[in-house]
């Protein structure tokens, strides 16, 4: 009685998680342009033509850029995080709290009220209309709650498990790699898949920093096509595409979480 | 055997920083022990008394802090640097090891918790040391299961630390040490989970034949600092060193007992009054162990 119940609950949730993700679906195989709504579109005129028609040049590098901008973002916070939390639980210095602080305190600024400061900073180093201010516009966003995740994962790590380390006669990088790194996993899962989701969903710095399709990132250009298209003629392969994207994200979603899940655990 | 000291301590002081009072307060003060090659030392002493700061001080995890040191960079790292002041000296073997680097001081410590790798497996925690060292794969699997079979865990070493008893961990841990075969092995309450009977078979399978440098290839010099609550570790020990806290300055006084010719350090322990533990009980306990 009690599974069947746990079942319905479970089943429900999966249907309303899972329904936008449907209808999407659905619509990108619909033929005939949706702006009339779903309820008109009947089975027999399901096609997966969309599908192929997406793959212009101007999806291929919105995809690509996006790509680049969240994978470069995850990984030099990965990088940073671990950097920062390590040298921060790991040493003993007066004002170490007050960083803490300001981390914190960074994530809690609005992102449009940083938008005229990055601007700035951007156009003074020349990065404005390219992918290199974006990632480093993303990875300024995502870093502080990033880091500040991380110290937390950092501290629940006994300073027991360095010493055996230093006494086994290992560095301190390789304390850092064989060591903490595997115990602080979950934590460093956690964060890639915050940081990736905020930089591929990311439409405020794409649409503020550069207005060249060339160096646009997904969520945004896909905007800037829903705005060229008033009539939602090509509602069907707008769809597409964000299934497309979508099932892009799950699954390197799912790729990131295994890799770095069966990194560490051999010597 | 040779009698040279083996592990020299000199003018040992310890402070640490209590949060609460923002000031520093004295654990350890003026100790000094010189151990012999080839000796077994017991510790015992109130909790918190200090004894683990003591093997920390041997093994290099507490530093001799200088403040006389004239240089500008290290004296705002001590400035900020907040958790202890140590100042003493350490000698391994005659050389002054105080400011060398835990893994190159040739000490390995057991540490109370045991401190294992909990996502490797129990093999993988036995070999990381050698692995470290560089040894060939083929001589770590070799020597890890001539000690996992020394210790009775052969048929875990596949098995994550997990999954493993309190007691296997500690064993687990003691392995690690032998591996290492370094030349002072600092063991904190390290058989303290296991049962009356092991404890005997493994006191006599690890610590004598450690010490006595039976099956090991090297012929180096060996000496044993163990910290004990267990009756049974006094009588092979051949000096005890007590600690008595003081309740309220937290400051430890000590105590060394040696053994000589006419009297065993445990039959002095009596007179300490620390454990409160009548002479022939003690003595019938001995004859019972005597094998
Ligand atoms: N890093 C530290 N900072 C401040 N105080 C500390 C620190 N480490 C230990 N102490 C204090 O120093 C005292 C001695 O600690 P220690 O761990 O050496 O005791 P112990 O003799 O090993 O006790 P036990 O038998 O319970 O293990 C304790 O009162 C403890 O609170
Ligand atoms: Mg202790």
């Amino acid at each position: 009685m009690k599974r069947i119940f746990i079942l319905i609950i479970l089943i429900s949730l999966l249907f309303f998680s899972l329904f936008p993700y449907g209808v999407l679906f659905i619509a990108s195989c619909s033929s005939i342009p949706v702006d009339k709504g779903l309820h008109s579109i009947s089975i027999s005129e399901l096609t997966i033509i969309n599908f192929q028609h997406v793959f212009t040049n101007e999806f291929n590098i919105l995809l690509c850029n996006t790509l680049r901008v969240s994978l470069t973002t995850t990984f030099i916070i990965i990088i940073f995080s671990i950097l920062l939390s390590y040298s921060i639980t790991r040493f003993n210095f007066k004002y170490k709290v007050y960083i803490e602080y300001i981390l914190i305190s960074c994530y809690l600024i609005p992102p449009i009220l940083l938008i005229i400061p990055y601007s700035r900073l951007l156009l003074a180093f020349n990065l404005l209309n390219s992918l290199t201010g974006l990632v480093l516009t993303n990875t300024a966003f995502c870093f502080p709650v990033c880091a500040w995740f991380m110290i937390r994962y950092f501290e629940s790590i006994s300073t027991d498990l360095d010493k055996s380390g230093a006494l086994d006669g290992a560095s301190t990088f390789k304390i850092l790699w064989n060591i903490l790194i595997p115990q602080a996993k979950t934590g460093i899962i956690a964060i890639s898949v915050l940081s990736f989701i905020l930089s591929w969903n990311d439409i405020s710095f794409s649409f503020f920093f550069s207005d060249n399709i060339e160096f646009k990132t997904f969520a945004d250009g896909l905007e800037q096509f829903r705005i060229s298209d008033p009539t939602y003629t090509n509602m069907p392969s707008f769809a597409a595409s964000s299934f497309i994207v979508v099932t892009i994200a799950i699954l390197l979603f799912g790729l990131l979480e295994y890799s770095i899940d069966k990194k560490f655990n051999k010597i | 055997m040779k009698k040279n000291p083996i592990l020299e301590l000199e003018n040992i002081h310890v402070e640490y920083f209590d949060e609460s009072d923002k000031r520093y307060f004295t654990i350890l003060d003026k100790f000094n022990l010189s151990v012999n090659s080839g000796e077994f030392v017991a510790i015992i002493g109130d909790s918190g008394a200090g004894k683990t700061t003591l093997l920390d001080f041997i093994a290099g995890f507490i530093k001799t802090t200088n403040e006389s040191k004239n240089n500008f960079i290290y004296k705002i790292i001590l400035k900020l640097e907040m958790s202890y002041k140590a100042t003493g000296t350490v000698k391994i073997s005659g050389d002054d090891v105080s400011s060398v680097e835990p893994m190159d001081r040739n000490v390995g410590l057991v540490m109370q918790n045991f401190s294992l790798y909990d996502h490797y497996n129990v093999k993988d925690n036995l070999a990381f040391p050698l692995k470290m060292k560089g040894i060939n794969k083929k001589e770590i699997l070799r020597d890890v299961n001539s000690v996992a079979e020394k210790l009775g865990i052969l048929r875990l070493l596949n098995n994550k630390i997990s999954e493993i008893s309190g007691g296997e961990r500690q064993r687990v841990a003691i392995g690690k040490l032998l591996l290492k075969k370094p030349k002072i092995a600092l063991f904190d309450e390290a058989f303290s989970n296991l049962d009356f009977k092991l404890r005997q078979v493994l006191r006599k399978n690890v610590i004598e034949n450690y010490l006595s440098n039976e099956n090991a290839l090297d012929t180096g010099e060996r000496a044993v600092l163990y910290v004990t609550h267990d009756l049974m570790d006094f009588f092979i020990a051949d000096k005890i060193v007590i600690f008595k806290k003081n309740k309220v300055t937290r400051k430890s006084d000590y105590e060394i007992l040696y053994s000589d010719k006419d009297k065993k350090a445990w039959q002095k322990l009596e007179h300490s009054g620390l454990y409160k533990i009548q002479l022939n009980e003690f003595e019938q306990l001995f004859n019972n162990y005597k094998p």
